[in-house]
């Protein structure tokens, strides 16, 4: 016991103030909706992730002519589609999917604009200039062309290529936003007091900048987060996402395109529809939370 | 002995315009400076706002790239060291920010504001460097505790004092001081400029101390250089800045001086009123064609003033 305490006085100092973290927590829980939005969003996915490790993916997506537009039943909660698949099992996998997803390109996208962001906004200069112009160029490809050629021309289209792709266009707004953010950080004079008293660059950048734009971050983390499930839905939807042998909540309600399934199976698409709704909802409540934490002038804690 | 030579310092900023983002023109913030500062003394750079004086004082810590010239630190010129080279000097030039708001990072505890400059450049384990660093805290007249503490948990003074603290740790020779009380209620200021003072003795530190408070500067300066738009106009010691100054703007700027005594109020203003005179009849006499101060010519031994 005695050790301990001993330990705990003498860690390393921590890079990052804990009070940040206190103020979030505290903005969560003042806000109802936020808190709820938070359980709720939690509950789903520990059940999603958890049951989709019992289900057989293949099983799911194997066509069974036998079984073809079931009502729901027992054995079939939420029925089968015109492939006689499972609907409720594609449901558990399509949420894990669509999410994983989305989680995969905001990580990837902020991975990728922030390192641009901090680098550009920080070093200035050509270094910015290179990076800034690399920026402009990509945000001028016709987007939504390239990932239509792009799904067409890739033979196996999967959860991975997917969220490639994609991050391919999306990562540019999180390098400006963060460029913007630290070319006005790095002129207050705590950045050049670091300078001043020979802090390596990378070490200015990481354990002085990032901390400072870390609220930004979380907020602009959280709200591309939801933002990207619809992106991935809708994509799927119209068709240029993933295909049907890899169910998603974009896979789902695309069987409403048949007027008879929208009309009569409502079971198929619905339940897609509000998982989407509650995911999407539950994390922009909890990304408003975040907002406010960051901004001390809207704060209710 | 000579500690820092600065010999014809430029630092000329581009003004970007026009579609291309081509350099247009250049804002030339310090255009031909020079000075020297002997180990203990107080040197003073006084001129209005947008004068070039902080950028003069962070062109010495390489906070802004040097145009031309020399800045001559025990003999080295540094002025064109990269970044790698210029390392070892960061011990020995330290800088005291003016805004003591923004110059200390608001993430960080006391004790990592003030222990950075020692990571850098010593090893120290967490028990030695957190006895070093109350120390230094209570040097500057903090409380040892403080160490947890945020800064938005201090007041301005305080945290100037933190500010100060951390330029200390490294036990730098010189110490470029930006205005470090103009962001402080005029209670704290000559609190703090004592202080800066005793650490001088302490430490035998040499000041280089920026600011546009003739008052300030001639309670803390040996000498002093008077700059106005990126030029000096007049260097000397205190006393002959003050009482002869030579320099139509020297004049001026010592004239706006207000005076809190009464029975002199009057006749500071008719002063005042004969050198604003002055100075619009004779602008011409003291700057050439193109607005720039003249170079410096000796008047006496200590005395410099930019005549044509
Ligand atoms: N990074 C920069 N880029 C462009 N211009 C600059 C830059 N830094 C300073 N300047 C310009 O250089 C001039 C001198 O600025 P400086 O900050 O040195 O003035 P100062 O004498 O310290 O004034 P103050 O008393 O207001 O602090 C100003 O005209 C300013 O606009
Ligand atoms: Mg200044």
């Amino acid at each position: 016991m005695g050790m301990n305490v001993e330990t705990v006085t003498t860690a390393p100092p921590k890079e990052i103030s804990p009070s940040g973290m206190k103020v979030i927590w505290r903005e969560i829980r003042k806000d109802r909706m936020a808190m709820i939005s938070l359980v709720v969003l939690g509950i789903v996915l520990i059940a999603v992730y958890s049951a989709a490790l019992f289900i057989d993916k293949d099983a799911v997506a194997r066509v069974d002519v036998f079984s073809i537009y079931m009502d729901p039943s027992s054995a079939y909660w939420l029925g089968t589609d015109y492939g006689g698949r499972d609907v409720f099992k594609q449901l558990i996998i399509g949420t894990r999917n669509s999410f994983s997803i989305s989680l995969g390109i905001t990580v990837l996208t902020a991975l990728i604009g922030l390192s641009a962001g901090l680098i550009a906004g920080y070093f200035g200069g050509w270094t910015d200039n290179i990076i800034m112009r690399v920026i402009d160029f990509v945000i001028t490809l016709p987007q939504m062309m390239f990932i239509i050629v792009l799904v067409t021309i890739i033979p196996k289209f999967t959860v991975t290529t997917f969220i490639l792709i994609m991050t391919l266009f999306l990562w540019t707004g999180k390098a400006r936003l963060i460029r913007s953010k630290v070319l006005s950080e790095r002129e207050l004079d705590y950045v050049h007091a670091s300078q001043t008293l020979g802090t390596p660059h990378w070490k200015i950048i990481l354990y002085h900048i990032l901390p400072n734009v870390s609220s930004l971050i979380i907020v602009n983390f959280t709200l591309n987060l939801a933002g990207n499930i619809g992106l991935e839905t809708a994509l799927t939807f119209l068709g240029f996402g993933l295909p049907e042998s890899t169910p998603s909540l974009g896979t789902l309600i695309a069987y409403a395109t048949n007027p008879e399934v929208l009309e009569y199976r409502w079971w198929i698409w619905l339940p897609a529809s509000v998982m989407i709704l509650i995911l999407m909802l539950s994390i922009n409540f909890i990304g408003q939370a975040l907002k406010r934490a960051g901004d001390a002038r809207q704060r209710r804690g | 002995m000579t500690l820092l030579k600065v010999e014809d310092l430029k630092v000329h900023f581009p003004i970007r315009g026009g579609f291309f983002r081509t350099v247009v023109d250049h804002v030339r913030a310090v255009d031909g400076v020079s000075f020297e500062l002997e180990e203990g003394e107080t040197y003073g750079l006084v001129g209005e706002s947008g004068s070039g004086k902080s950028t003069t004082g962070k062109a010495i810590v390489k906070l802004n790239k040097v145009t031309s010239g020399k800045i001559l630190f025990e003999g080295q010129d540094i002025a064109n060291y990269s970044s790698r080279q210029i390392k070892p000097y960061r011990r020995d030039i330290q800088m005291i920010f003016q805004d003591p708001y923004s110059s200390l990072n608001p993430k960080k505890r006391v004790l990592d504001i003030i222990a950075e400059p020692l990571r850098n450049f010593e090893r120290h384990s967490p028990g030695e460097e957190k006895k070093i660093i109350q120390d230094y805290l209570d040097k500057v007249g903090l409380s040892p505790d403080s160490i947890y503490k945020y800064p938005h948990e201090f007041s301005g003074g305080q945290r100037q004092r933190i500010g100060i603290a951390r330029s200390l740790t490294l036990k730098p020779k010189l110490i470029i001081a930006d205005e470090p009380v103009s962001a402080l209620d005029v209670s704290v200021q000559a609190q703090v400029l004592n202080f800066l003072q005793d650490l001088q003795e302490e430490f035998k530190l040499t000041y280089l101390f920026v600011g546009h408070d003739l008052g300030v500067i001639r309670h803390m300066c040996d000498r002093m250089g008077v700059m106005y738009r990126g030029r000096l106009v007049e260097e000397g010691t205190s006393k002959e800045i003050y009482n002869n100054p030579q320099h139509i703007y020297t004049k001026r700027l010592i004239a706006a001086i207000p005076d809190l005594e009464p029975s002199v109020r009057e006749e500071k203003a008719i002063a005042r009123q004969k050198v604003s005179e002055e100075y619009e009849q004779s602008y011409s006499k003291y700057f050439d064609e193109k607005g720039r101060a003249y170079d410096l010519k000796p008047i006496s031994t200590t005395h410099r003033v930019a005549l044509p």
